[in-house]
């Protein structure tokens, strides 16, 4: 992640440096930049300018990817305001929060194998993930980057649930 | 060359009086292969005298004659033996991953990788085999355009790992063939059917072919062809239904011991008579070494309807990775010669809820694909811009203690992908560190693909955990990857660079090579000589008109009359033959334009980044 400290991904897409994103305004910069810059425009180049293409393409794919999620979006985000948002201070997070989130994932395990369970389950995350989501941008909003931070490892803590109720849900669909 | 036009990405970079270059796509099947070629944006398969398509994919060695391919029947029993059919199935494998009856005999190769065939020319890696068929198809397509290939896109199956993808590289590069691309199946046939027929949308290629099974969901728009997600089982096909149809007879049959080699082949061959009579017929009689029955739909159903499901739930896990539903698609298309089968369709479209699409022949559409796209690559352009974004199939990571595999890219990553992560020492003083390069989705390493082991050496001696170790996986638009680690706390910086070359290793291929050039000798020493002398021109010729461009702006007065210097040295070099020296001095000046090319780059992606191109610049 040191590198993306650095450079600007909004920048190099071309698009406003903003919490919500134009999703298609997204998807047309990616295609146009990775029309311009991708290996099979060099086909016939020699090796080094085709290693180079590859670099380019590489950190143009990274760029949107990091860009269309929400949560790498907010890091990256909080990494271009001089925030390294991958450390984390125990104090950071609220224990009324570690509580919650620590029922939830109990809640998971015993509700593996029920996909109605898994559902509503995924539904009350979401819901939670998009109210923390808009504390997230008025913190950013008015730089006030502690609050932020505070709410983005939340995000991260969310993100992660939502991402394990869906390989809960496609384990259920290999049977 | 397209380093020096680099201020005008995506645009032609061919002049208009530029010859038309040869290029082919390839379909390297299981069991049968393909050669097409386009032209202006139509395609068409390149058929032998008697008008076929199909080479099937067998190659018929002999001790006296040179290797025969796409023979279809044999003369006599020691030619049957020593026939390699499938030899797909082997690319990138070990022993150990095959796990059914083959009709020739494997030997473990000395070195751990691919098993050697016994064949009657001696023991050949699958590589060689493969690279036999790679040949004859290229003939057929340098008859058909009238002289020696400037490229060739070879298709492999998405769901194809590293180790398969290297070991097919290896083979055309046996072949002595220039790839322009290695092209995911479902993607050229999205390709074919994207500018054939114009298709658009969010679709599902489902490809069966004889002997693997791909799927992926790709986006088709104006020209963009993105795959979302990607699945498959890469040893399942049409092979297998004549196979569970062969050992459903063996079972009626009570046979206590398996047949041998010949028998077995009779009775795959009967198995597969069998499958196609059902296509019209309720049941048909089958007959083997004295025993005969009846196979009926219903039990051939029975045979199969495992082997389909098993298709059907890769879509679904393709679907869940991409987050869509059935509903979300706007069409199925059908690739691969197993999906002409009237069952397959059926079930296809009830999962997925309507009919299937399959205007374009399932068993032409991936090599009219690649052809289609080999013309883009190889600089035919035509005014139709294709844009293909591909993905990994399987993630890529490495062993952490406890034999556990971190990912470091996951699967259904855009390709091209670099990411690194960082590693640490557990003991003091430790000055090496062994790394291993895993492909797969299991938690445990054992139950990974390995594909390379290699040693940092050299870390300066410290505390344990105070070294930073940064490994760098970075896969190219071929799927192809390299790793590279490096110590970045010391001032010395030690790396390595390893492609993971299962099975084969550099020396083998070195070996290789000079055993099938030893023939041609003379002929690889003039070609190898007009390609050099071809490459210094277009090197030269690139960078004049980069000079023209941008060396004003871009390089110092000092620096362009270097340049300019070696340019000339190289041109003059270049009308000899010394196919050495205009090798070295086109490296020399290469290396030396590099910085220029790299300052052209930054400038020309600062001008994308502002939304501009040069031109719009200079007015």
């Amino acid at each position: 992640m040191s590198s993306s400290s650095t450079l600007n991904y909004f920048e190099l897409l071309g698009l406003p440096e903003s919490v919500e994103l134009d999703r298609s305004a997204l998807e047309r910069a990616y295609q146009s930049l990775q029309s311009q810059w991708h290996p099979d425009q060099f086909a016939g180049a020699d090796a080094t300018t085709r290693a180079r293409a590859v670099q380019q393409t590489s950190l143009i794919n990274d760029a949107y990817r990091t860009l269309r999620e929400p949560v790498s979006r907010a890091a990256h985000l909080l990494a271009l305001r001089g925030i390294e948002p991958d450390r984390l201070e125990q104090r950071e997070l609220d224990p009324a929060f570690l509580f919650e989130q620590m029922e939830w994932r109990e809640e998971l395990e015993a509700k593996r194998g029920n996909e109605a369970a898994l559902g509503q389950l995924g539904v009350k995350v979401d819901e939670r993930f998009k109210t923390t989501w808009r504390v997230f941008a008025e913190a950013l909003a008015k730089e006030a980057l502690s609050e932020a931070k505070r709410e983005f490892h939340k995000l991260q803590f969310l993100g992660r649930l939502q991402y394990e109720i869906n390989e809960a849900e496609a384990l259920l669909l290999d049977d | 060359m397209a380093l020096f036009t680099i201020s005008e990405p995506g645009q032609s970079k061919l002049r208009a009086h530029a010859p038309r270059k040869r290029a082919v796509g390839i379909d390297l099947g299981t069991t049968n292969s393909l050669v097409a070629t386009a032209r202006e944006g139509k395609a068409e398969v390149l058929r032998d005298a008697e008008g076929r398509a199909l080479v099937p994919s067998i190659v018929t060695y002999s001790a006296t004659q040179a290797p025969r391919v796409g023979l279809r029947d044999y003369a006599d029993a020691a030619d049957e033996r020593s026939s390699i059919a499938s030899v797909k199935r082997l690319m990138g494998r070990s022993r150990s991953d095959i796990n059914y009856q083959l009709p020739y005999t494997l030997e473990d190769s000395p070195n751990g990788g691919m098993p050697l065939i016994h064949t009657a020319a001696g023991k050949l890696s699958p590589v060689q085999v493969s690279a036999d068929i790679l040949r004859h198809l290229a003939k057929r397509g340098e008859e058909a355009l009238g002289g020696e290939l400037d490229g060739v896109v070879i298709t492999v199956p998405a769901y194809f790992d590293e180790a398969q993808r290297e070991a097919t590289r290896d083979a055309a590069r046996l072949a002595g063939l220039k790839v322009l691309r290695l092209l995911s199946e479902p993607t050229a046939a999205a390709v074919a059917y994207g500018l054939d027929k114009k298709l658009e949308g969010t679709v599902i290629i489902y490809d069966l072919g004889g002997g693997t099974f791909d799927v992926s969901l790709m986006q088709l728009q104006q020209g963009v062809f993105r795959v979302i997600a990607t699945g498959g089982d890469a040893a399942l096909g049409g092979d297998d239904f004549d196979r569970a149809i062969a050992n459903w007879v063996l079972e009626q049959q009570g046979a206590t011991e398996r047949p041998d080699s010949h028998d077995w082949r009779e009775l795959l061959r009967r198995a597969r008579a069998a499958k196609h009579a059902l296509t019209d017929a309720e049941e048909t009689p089958i007959e083997f070494a004295g025993w005969q029955g009846v196979l009926t739909r219903a039990t051939y159903y029975s045979l199969v309807d495992a082997l389909i499901d098993t298709t059907l739930r890769a879509c679904k896990r393709v679907l869940r990775d991409a987050r869509m539903k059935p509903e979300d698609l706007s069409d199925i298309v059908l690739v691969g010669g197993a999906t002409r089968s009237p069952r397959v369709r059926e079930k296809v479209a009830a999962f997925f809820g309507r009919e299937p699409l399959c205007s374009i022949d399932p068993d032409e559409v991936v090599a009219i694909g690649a052809a289609l796209q080999a013309d883009v690559l190889v600089g035919n352009k035509y005014g139709a811009e294709t844009l293909l974004l591909d993905v990994i199939p399987l993630s890529l990571g490495i062993e952490t203690m406890g034999g556990l595999m971190e990912k470091i890219i996951p699967r259904n990553s855009t390709i091209p992908v670099a990411r690194a992560q960082e590693f640490t020492t557990y003991k003091d003083g430790q000055t090496a560190m062994s790394l291993h390069v895993l492909q797969g989705e299991r938690e445990l390493v054992q139950d990974c693909r390995s594909l390379a082991r290699f040693e940092l050496k050299g870390i300066p001696p410290m505390v344990a955990g105070a070294a930073r170790v940064k490994v760098t996986f970075q896969v190219d638009a071929d799927g192809l990857l390299e790793v590279s680690a490096e110590e970045t706390t010391s001032g010395q910086k030690a790396s390595i660079v390893v492609k993971p070359s299962f099975g084969l290793q550099e020396d083998d291929i070195a070996e290789m090579l000079k055993q099938s050039y030893a023939k041609a000798e003379e002929d690889k020493r003039l070609r190898s000589l007009r390609e050099k002398q071809v490459e210094a021109l277009r090197h030269i010729e690139a960078l004049e008109s980069a000079l023209e461009a941008d060396g004003e702006a871009l390089l110092s007065a000092e620096e362009r009359k270097e340049l300019v210097g070696m340019m000339e040295e190289l041109r003059s070099v270049a009308a000899t033959e010394d196919a050495d020296r205009i090798e070295i001095l086109t490296n020399r000046l290469n290396e030396r334009s590099l910085d220029f090319a790299a300052r052209r780059m930054d400038a020309g992606i600062r001008q994308a980044l502002a939304g501009r191109r040069l031109d719009d610049v200079d007015q």
